[in-house]
């Protein structure tokens, strides 16, 4: 084999006139820009690590432990699937692993100094929640990954308990959070502006996200077996049903949005499977032979239903018209559930330095 | 102890003491008065004789002879004596003549000198009387054979004596004397036992007396013959007995006892150890053979005098062989089968009958009788058994068909008991049939079909099984394609039929799903069944065949990778099953408001995607791939609103997939 032939690709120069047609002059040089596809990555419990899933949607597998230098106690995977906010094993420092070059770079996010035990993003995945509910507090960083532009810390304690649900607006200026109380959710907004105020009520709050580039939110009533909608939520908090029983919602742990927020998805842990609700209307049950858990975004139209455990990941691919639910095998047994590979010897981590910003 | 104490006289009593003085007066008076001595015999000449012998002359030299008038004494009787030399005075040799009567039998005489004037008497001096050295002329009979019995040994010779004895190499024998020229001796049977010399001596007792010579007394052994010499049992069965017999003659006239025997450890044996052939008489003896195993003995009988040495052997030889049994399926070449061995059936469905023959052979050189012929089973059955109790002719054989009809998919065994030998009969009832159903002949690339596998009918036991997948490239560049596989991971998927169901269940589910991968080529599916660790799969092996076609490459994604100012990384996504491309198209689509006319390129992209194909890097991935396409952008970067891609091959072009800016 030629490794050099393989290597050959293209570069495409785009000469854009006003008034003149599109054209292009295409050269050969060498690059290692045919790969094969990575779908996303799952946090392995099991190897303290992120596992690389290769392929594409429907035809899959589970790679090996990525080599990010260190054991990971949790893991939350942004939705471009380029970076991970986690949280070490041994010191419990709070990182962020960046996806995109390996060996893997790992850096660590100062000034969370409490036990970071939840980690939410927004659907544009540059903002995000860490959550420490043992401290009530919450801090919020945006301009994941490359340049955070600051940290917010934000005190919980006005609240009557410790909130367990948090959906973040795409710019990163709204968090929507549900306090459980007895039979009752509630539901606050926070922002920067306006504060803590309460939104709303609900049964049982299970899951919640804005819309995408909205202020609007979408969220899962395990209770009342509803889905609905909340507009304006700094103004009227008006809400509107999206589905019920009746579409299917059975017992809803999960939601998410499409891309072009035309869908909701709504995973139903008993009997497993997901409603894809459509604003148009209608919606769309496929089942799953699985519990789901989670529906995290990995990419556009993809999302992960279940945790990595002996069982095969379960997946659900929003793609085309009808949703389907796929499967992604455990490739290597030996490594499921086994150790981590190990550490290389120069983990690169390095600190970030992020102003601090004003806080409540 | 005081000396008057001792003499048993009181201690200083006078008639005591006066005795005592007497006593020394007279003593002193005798040597005052008496001045002769008496005589001193220094020598006799000869000084002995031999017992027996003839009148001698003694001559007695001394002192303190007379002239004359001196007479010498034999054992205290005066014999006429002279001096020797009549001119010697005083003479000091007396010669007496001394009669044959006189040494007749051994011992001692005494001999003192009288003075004649004095009366004196020498000292006595003994003179010996020998007895003579024995012997031997000849001696009868001079041989005999060994084992004869007692006899009794006449010993002629000279110089016996009464107390002369026969010695038999060196031990005295019960002797008799006969006369002084003839002894007879009594030799037991245990002395003429053995063949051999023996020496044969007399011996008189001192004094004198001595051995005689030796005269050689032989023992001869028993002649005795065997016929025949050598025995060839020929081929016995092992644990039988084969018996021959041989002929023993003596051909002595006395009987001779025999003791027989066979080489130790071998499978030989005679039928009597001990006996006795009367003298010139024959014994028959049978001799039996009895091999433990199959191989060949050599031996050898022998029948031995005891202590005579003498002994003849024969030739033993004989072959131990077993019966042979062996099998035969149908058109195939018989097999041999050991006893405790195991006759393996043919796998069949069940309810379906498959037949092995037997057969047993006798190779030994007699007829074998088989008395049983059995299976405790009912799906092992007999065709054409013989009528039994049946005769197996010495070479010949026994044959019979066996049939196995399984009621049940399992491994079924049960013994077969043929006389006195038992095999195991093995066999395999397979599932009658099952399907691989839940599948189209095409099926699309990247999905993830279901399957389930199916009896054509129920069982009452519950059957494990697995499910494998497999794959044959057809692609333009072959590869496997590593994400072919179940659900549950792997190209081998387990499943359980239970019990009375003829559904196969997948970890609790009625089917399980897999990969089709992207790769054009052949998946199939084959499905096999166990009862335990028995392959009860179906003759017809369950099989599904599914095409993965050679189909338009398909793009499942289009991003910017990235962007700057001047230019931006189109990410694109997908799989093309032949695993070959040829062209690439992108579609500029400007962004509203903006004045630069949409645009299409074509790019020839063939060379680099066989370069991937034909990599090792590739070959994880089946047909898929991620290509990175870095465009430098002349021009007002924002005027681009988006771009399309589609993406052709040998089977067609994909359908656009956009990524807006």
């Amino acid at each position: 084999m030629n490794t050099r032939r393989h290597q050959l690709l293209l570069q495409i120069i785009l000469l854009l006139a006003v008034g003149n047609p599109l054209s292009g002059d295409v050269a050969l040089f060498a690059s290692d820009s045919i790969r094969g596809p990575v779908l996303g990555y799952v946090f392995d419990r099991s190897s303290n690590a992120l596992r690389r899933i290769w392929g594409v949607p429907g035809a899959s597998r589970m790679g090996e432990v990525w080599p990010a230098g260190v054991e990971l106690s949790m893991a939350q995977l942004s939705s471009g699937q380029d970076f991970a906010l986690g949280v070490t094993k041994t010191e419990g420092r709070m990182v962020l692993v960046d996806l995109r070059a390996e060996p893997g770079r790992v850096w660590t996010i100062p000034q969370t100094s409490s036990k970071i035990d939840q980690v939410v993003f927004n659907s544009r995945g540059d903002s995000a929640i860490l959550v420490s509910s043992e401290n009530r507090r919450l801090y919020l960083i945006r301009g994941l990954p490359d340049s955070p532009s600051g940290i917010s810390e934000v005190n919980l304690s006005q609240l009557p308990a410790a909130p367990q649900i948090f959906a973040l607006s795409d710019d990163g200026q709204l968090l929507l959070m549900a306090v459980q109380g007895g039979e009752v959710s509630t539901l606050y907004s926070y922002s920067g502006a306006s504060g803590i105020r309460m939104v709303g009520l609900a049964g049982q709050v299970s899951a919640m996200r804005f819309l995408n580039q909205s202020r609007d939110a979408v969220a899962a009533d395990r209770q009342a077996r509803e889905v609905f909608l909340i507009r304006d939520l700094l103004g009227s908090a008006e809400r509107i049903l999206l589905a019920s029983e009746r579409e299917g919602i059975t017992s809803p742990v999960a939601l998410e949005l499409s891309k072009d927020n035309q869908r909701v998805y709504v995973a139903n842990a008993e009997p497993g499977g997901v409603v894809t609700i459509n604003f148009t209307g209608g919606a769309q049950l496929t089942p799953c032979d699985c519990i789901p858990t989670a529906l995290e975004r990995m990419g556009d139209s993809i999302f992960r239903l279940t945790e990595l455990s002996d069982k095969p990941l379960m997946l659900l691919d929003g793609t085309g018209q009808e949703s389907r639910v796929l499967f992604v095998p455990m490739d290597d047994k030996r490594t499921a559930g086994g150790s981590v590979r190990p550490l290389p010897k120069r983990p690169t981590t390095r600190s970030i330095r992020i102003p601090q910003r004003g806080g409540r | 102890m005081p000396l008057a104490a001792e003499r048993g006289v009181p201690h200083g009593s006078v008639p005591h003491r006066a005795f005592l003085f007497l006593a020394i007066i007279l003593s002193c008076s005798l040597v005052l008065f008496s001045q002769e001595t008496p005589p001193v015999i220094t020598e006799l000449n000869p000084p002995s004789a031999v017992a027996g012998g003839a009148n001698f002359t003694l001559v007695v030299t001394g002192t303190g002879f007379m002239d004359e008038g001196d007479v010498v004494f034999w054992n205290g009787s005066a014999r006429v004596t002279v001096p020797d030399s009549p001119s010697e005075s005083p003479p000091t040799r007396l010669r007496t003549f001394i009669r044959a009567s006189d040494i007749a039998t051994a011992g001692t005489a005494t001999i003192t000198v009288q003075n004649g004037f004095s009366g004196l008497t020498s000292s006595p001096v003994s003179f010996t009387i020998n007895n003579p050295v024995p012997s031997i002329s000849s001696i009868k009979p001079s041989s005999l054979v060994a084992g004869a019995g007692a006899t009794t040994l006449t010993v002629d010779g000279s110089n016996f004596i009464s107390t002369s004895v026969v010695r038999w190499n060196g031990s005295d024998r019960p002797t008799s004397f006969v006369s002084r020229t003839q002894l007879q001796a009594s030799i037991s049977a245990g002395d003429l036992a053995a063949a051999g010399s023996v020496a044969v001596t007399v011996g008189n007792p001192s004094p004198g007396g001595g051995s005689s010579g030796t005269a050689t007394f032989t023992i001869t052994v028993p002649r005795i013959s065997v016929a025949p010499t050598g025995l060839n049992f020929g081929d016995v069965l092992v644990g039988t007995a084969a018996t021959l017999g041989v002929m023993i003659s003596n051909q002595e006239a006395t009987p001779v006892p025999i003791s027989a025997g066979t080489t130790a450890g071998s499978p030989f044996a005679v039928a009597s150890q001990m006996f006795t052939i009367p003298g010139g008489g024959s014994v028959p003896l049978n001799i039996t053979f009895m091999p433990p195993a199959v191989a060949n003995y050599d031996a050898a009988a022998s029948f031995f005098i005891p202590g005579s040495g003498g002994e003849q052997l024969v030739g033993l030889s004989g072959r131990g062989v077993s019966l042979s049994y062996q099998y035969t399926l149908a058109e195939q070449a018989p097999a041999l089968v050991s006893p405790g061995g195991t006759i393996p059936f043919p796998s069949v469905a069940v309810g379906a009958s498959v037949s092995v023959q037997f057969q047993l052979n006798n190779p030994s050189t007699s007829a074998f009788l088989i008395d049983t012929i059995n299976s405790s089973s009912s799906v092992f059955t007999f065709v054409d058994l013989p009528a039994l109790p049946a005769s197996v002719p010495a070479g010949g054989s026994l044959t019979f068909t066996i049939s196995f009809t399984p009621v049940v998919p399992a491994s079924q065994t049960e013994t077969l008991t043929v006389g006195p030998s038992t095999f195991v009969l093995a066999g395999i009832g397979l599932v009658t049939g099952a399907t691989i159903s839940g599948l189209t002949d095409t099926v699309p690339p990247a999905q993830q079909p279901k399957v389930s596998v199916d009896l054509s009918s129920p069982y009452p036991i519950e059957l494990t099984g697995q499910l494998q997948l497999s794959f044959t490239s057809n692609a333009d560049v072959p590869s496997d394609d590593p994400s072919i596989q179940f659900s549950s991971g792997g190209r081998v998927a387990n499943f359980i039929i239970p019990a009375d169901s003829t559904k196969a269940q997948f970890a609790g589910a009625p089917d399980i799903a897999f990969s089709t991968g992207t790769v054009s080529g052949t998946i199939g599916l084959t499905a096999s069944l166990q009862n335990g660790t028995a392959d009860v799969t179906p003759t017809t092996i369950p099989t599904r065949m599914v095409d993965i076609e050679h189909l338009a490459p398909a793009i499942t994604d289009v991003s910017i990778a990235s962007r700057t100012a001047t230019g931006f990384e189109l990410a694109v996504t997908g799989y093309s099953t032949p695993r070959s491309l040829t062209q690439a198209t992108f579609r500029f689509t400007q962004r509203p408001g903006s004045t630069v006319p949409t645009g299409v390129l074509n790019v020839d992209v063939g060379d680099p995607f066989t370069a991937w194909y034909q990599s090792v890097e590739s070959q994880p991935f089946g047909s898929q791939f991620r290509l990175r396409v870095p465009f430098t952008v002349q021009g007002d970067i924002n005027a681009i609103g988006s771009v399309s891609v589609t993406l052709t091959n040998a089977a067609g072009t994909s359908e656009a997939v956009s990524a807006n800016f």
